[in-house]
């Protein structure tokens, strides 16, 4: 009696305990992006503000390395530091006055530049509202799976990011335009990394879900720049940049870092200023996002037994028009020939 | 079973489409010149039976379905940093103004060539990451007679004027941005071959950097009686080594070294030819020693002018691994005077103040017993309006007749002026093509982010027809020859117009603001406090000859009579003003 007794109970306590994996489900599991996209915009203009350029392409420089490639990355520069005149080392900028890296690199696309970064370019950009003959290269293509890292920099004040030095967006603005990509579900989560003075002013109006938010400072205080290159004159990075920068160096596309551990970088004894972020509207946990969902192109591979038709192979495009003649090519060399023109005016 | 695969095999070879395939060369030439720069031109050229695909053999594919999508006929752009400075390095081998520079002529059958254009220079600055979307009708210039087509027409039709469009933008820089797409489009990459040598630093270092595209139709055989195409990529570069590269003193020594930060490693695997041409001109003055020695030397005749060149063959020099191909000089360097060229060409401004310029155009000619034919294209964007009565050709205090002239006049945020001119320069003569104009005040959204800085006119461009001898040429690829002579397109300088400009900065507009609202309100407060108004009623009216006595008899008896004044006495005295109170 009492053996069946025990065999009853641990007969049932095996079918209780069965329904629970014995495993943990890994964290990153719950990842639910399929591409990875990311907006860097500088918004200053002129030589003294070199260090917003370097701050731009040193965040590009990290996003490439974790695999996010230049199709899915749009690069706003407004003003051009490489090849400027006043730059003693041409077609290339540092972020380090010992000059260990080219950020600018030899293999950069940049999509924006000079006159055309614009707040206007900047919003249609992010809705999506841009003219029939924008280029693809020019265009955010994201979808409802795309997880987008923006990244501002240059001066701001409270609730305002200057661009150029003639216009500036407002923090509603941003937020507005935000809702916009929510409603047409242009994005699944978006990392919003700003690093200006009051920076922290510029997140405080979003009101649209799945957006994780830090700033370099506060409303009321500055953000500071780093250190100052005496061959060049300027100061070529931030504070918060380049501890992020050093943060993200480290960093492999298989790294386990989370984005609890990026949004502590650069604390108030190194960075002067008070790093702010904004989780609210975030659904998951920090500590549980890696950095890489964010800043490289690793996504998860879901195994599926569901079989999709793609339909018949599509039949051969026919060939659009040749560039020659619009009269077939036999007919044409049968009826004339081919023939150079004369480059100078005959003036007789 | 043999049978089956034999029956198949051919199958297979009867009905496979057959593929013509493409064949691409690319060259190095470098011709150090007597006034102690280096110029260096890569030339990357695929010639192909078709561009517009669906296959794609070299010819890149984002080019060509660029070109077929948008009926292009024959498409040039060059991106360009620097100015060519032709009274010192002679002829270019191609024209590229100081920015970005874009002339395209569209197929006769395009159905809005607007439309196709405006089309055509956004999907380009998306290939090559330039801000080619500007070249919007404001800017773009349909010339009748100063650009033609360079490449194969079958009928006249194709070489209407109305199919061509032209822009430039002054101001666009060029960096390794434009460096880098433009690169993924050759066979080879960046990977192999002479491309390898493209290094941005050594590249964006130079006096004068150009990255040009071109792309036409041209002959496929000797009789031409068939089509074909031709993309041809060019890279143009000048060096100054006597100033820069001062190790062993003021020296011309270069190498692919110094001018690339690279030796040749490897031809393209894809190239039909892969070579390295050096051109020996400047040897007779200032004498240089190559090393490796070249395989060989070829002679190019053309126009009646004989050019040597020293001549490398990649695959062979770079069989047994890396080789730095080296010029070296045996003395230092000396500045020799050089002949005059038969046509030099500069541009300035002229004027001053914020409301008039005025744009010259000189066109020296040292040409002695003929008059120098010369045609010359000027776009001025529409913000400086040109005074057309005012445009007229001097030579001295003459003024001669253009041959022929075509002016478009400018409108207003729509299109630009454009002036043609077809002219005959005097034996030794100096040409001064001149024009006044205003400048327009722009309205307050129109004005760029850096409004200060002024704004760019893109210079003149003049063609001629010149002797070959001060022309950059290549030994396979020259310039096309005209009656007897060469043809040569220049560029003139840029100009940078200052417009009258509102102060944008925010202090400035605080200060008005503020200081005009204290003089407007604290002025009449102050005076209201510390000054007491008194209205004194005047009459205007000459009081009669018995008022007068009246009041004089009065005045007496007041003088008499101890207190005030009677009060009829101060209404008629002469006319009183405001008094002040104290």
């Amino acid at each position: 009696m009492k053996y069946h007794l025990r065999l009853i109970v641990s007969f049932a306590l095996c079918i209780l305990t069965s329904g629970t994996p014995t495993n943990e489900i890994p964290s990153g599991f719950f990842a639910n992006h399929t591409n990875n996209w990311a907006v860097l915009v500088d918004a200053s203009r002129f030589w003294f503000n070199y260090r917003h350029v370097a701050n731009v392409l040193s965040v590009y420089r990290s996003v490439k390395k974790l695999g996010i490639p230049d199709s899915h990355i749009i690069l706003m520069l407004a003003d051009d530091m490489a090849c400027n005149p006043r730059n003693p080392r041409p077609a290339t900028v540092f972020n380090n006055a010992n000059q260990h890296i080219n950020v600018y690199g030899s293999d950069v696309e940049v999509d924006y530049r000079g006159d055309e970064v614009t707040v206007e370019r900047f919003v249609r950009l992010l809705t999506g509202r841009l003219e029939p003959s924008t280029p693809p290269s020019k265009r955010l293509l994201t979808d409802d799976r795309s997880n987008v890292l923006i990244y501002m920099t240059g001066h701001g004040g409270d609730g305002f990011l200057k661009f150029q030095d003639a216009e500036e967006i407002t923090s509603t603005e941003l937020a507005d335009a935000f809702e916009q990509m929510w409603q047409q579900r242009r994005y699944n989560n978006i990392f919003f990394m700003i690093d200006t003075c009051q920076a922290a002013s510029m997140y405080e109006k979003f009101y649209s879900p799945n957006i994780l938010a830090v700033a370099s400072s506060q409303v009321g205080e500055d953000s500071l720049s780093h250190h100052l290159d005496a061959s060049l004159g300027v100061y070529v990075i931030d504070k918060y940049t380049y501890h992020a920068l050093d943060f993200m160096e480290k960093l492999r596309k298989d790294s386990k870092k989370s984005m609890a551990d990026f949004l502590r970088v650069c604390p108030r004894h190194q960075c002067v200023s008070t790093v702010g972020v904004r989780s609210d509207l975030f659904p998951r946990n920090p500590a549980d996002v890696r950095v890489t969902e964010f800043f490289g192109s690793v996504r998860n591979v879901e195994r599926t037994d569901h079989v999709v038709d793609l339909g018949e192979s599509a039949a051969e495009p026919a060939a659009p028009p040749r560039p020659a003649e619009g009269t077939e090519p036999a007919a044409a060399a049968a009826a004339n020939t081919y023939r150079y023109v004369p480059q100078f005016p005959i003036m007789s | 079973m043999s049978g089956a695969a034999c029956i198949f095999l051919a199958f297979c070879v009867v009905l496979a489409p057959v593929i013509a395939l493409d064949t691409f060369n690319e060259s190095l030439l470098i011709k150090p010149l007597s006034s102690g720069h280096v110029i260096a031109q890569f030339d990357f050229v695929i010639s192909a039976d078709d561009v517009a695909g669906p296959h794609f053999h070299l010819v890149p594919r984002q080019l060509g379905e660029v070109i077929s999508h948008h009926h292009v006929q024959e498409l040039h752009l060059s991106l360009t940093q620097g100015f060519w400075r032709h009274q010192t390095w002679g002829y270019p081998a191609r024209q590229a103004g100081t920015g970005a520079q874009l002339w395209v002529w569209f197929q006769p059958d395009t159905p809005d060539v607007d439309e196709a254009w405006r089309s055509l220079v956004n999907a380009l600055s998306g290939l090559f990451c330039a801000s080619l979307n500007f070249m919007d009708q404001t800017v773009t210039a349909s010339p009748s007679f100063a650009y033609r087509p360079q490449g194969v027409v079958s009928d006249a039709a194709q070489s209407e004027s109305r199919l061509l469009r032209t822009a430039s933008l002054p101001r666009e820089a060029t960096c390794t941005e434009n460096l880098t797409p433009w690169q993924k489009l050759l066979p080879c990459g960046a990977k192999a071959g002479l491309s390898m040598l493209l290094n941005p630093t050594h590249l964006y270092s130079t006096s004068y950097h150009s990255l040009s595209v071109d792309f036409r139709p041209v002959c496929a055989d000797e009789r031409c009686s068939r089509l074909g195409y031709e993309i041809a990529q060019s890279v143009t570069l000048v060096y100054e080594p006597v100033t820069f590269e001062r190790r062993q003193g003021p020296r011309q020594n270069w190498s692919t070294k110094t001018l690339f930060g690279a030796g040749l490693f490897s031809a393209c695997a894809l190239a039909q030819h892969s070579h390295v041409f050096v051109d020996t001109a400047a040897n007779e003055t200032h004498p240089f020693v190559l090393t490796p020695a070249p395989e060989g030397v070829v002679q190019s005749t053309v126009a009646g002018h004989t050019a040597s060149f020293a001549v490398y063959d990649v695959r062979n020099l770079t069989a047994a691994g890396g080789v730095n191909l080296r010029a070296d000089y045996a003395r230092e360097h000396r500045y020799i005077w050089t002949p005059s060229l038969p046509l030099t060409v500069t541009e300035y401004q002229t004027g001053s103040g914020q409301f008039s310029v005025g744009l010259s155009l000189q066109l020296h000619s040292s040409q002695r017993t003929r008059p120098l034919e010369v045609a010359v294209l000027q776009v001025v964007p529409w913000y400086i309006r040109l005074y057309l009565h005012t445009l007229k050709v001097t030579v001295g205090d003459q003024v001669i007749q253009p041959v022929y002239q075509r002016l478009v006049p400018g409108r207003d945020r729509q299109r630009p002026y454009t002036l043609e001119l077809a002219l005959r320069v005097p034996p030794l003569s100096v040409a001064t093509v001149s024009v006044q104009a205003e400048r327009a005040f722009l309205k307050w959204h129109e004005y760029p982010p850096d409004a200060n800085h002024g704004f760019y006119l893109p210079g003149a461009v003049v063609s001629a027809l010149l002797p070959a001898d001060n022309v950059t040429r290549h030994p396979h690829r020259s310039p096309p020859v005209e009656q007897g002579r060469m043809f040569v397109r220049l560029s003139a300088e840029n100009q940078l117009v200052t417009l009258p400009t509102p102060d944008f900065s925010m202090p400035y507009n605080v200060i008005c603001l503020v200081c005009t609202v204290v003089a407007l309100a604290f002025g009449p407060l102050h005076n209201i406090c510390t000054k007491r108004l008194l209205l004194v009623p005047i009459s205007d009216e000459k009081p009669g000859y018995v008022t007068r006595l009246r009041d004089a008899i009065g005045r007496l008896l007041s003088r008499c009579r101890p207190g005030g004044q009677s009060p009829s006495a101060t209404a008629h005295t002469a006319p009183a003003k405001a008094t002040k109170a104290d």
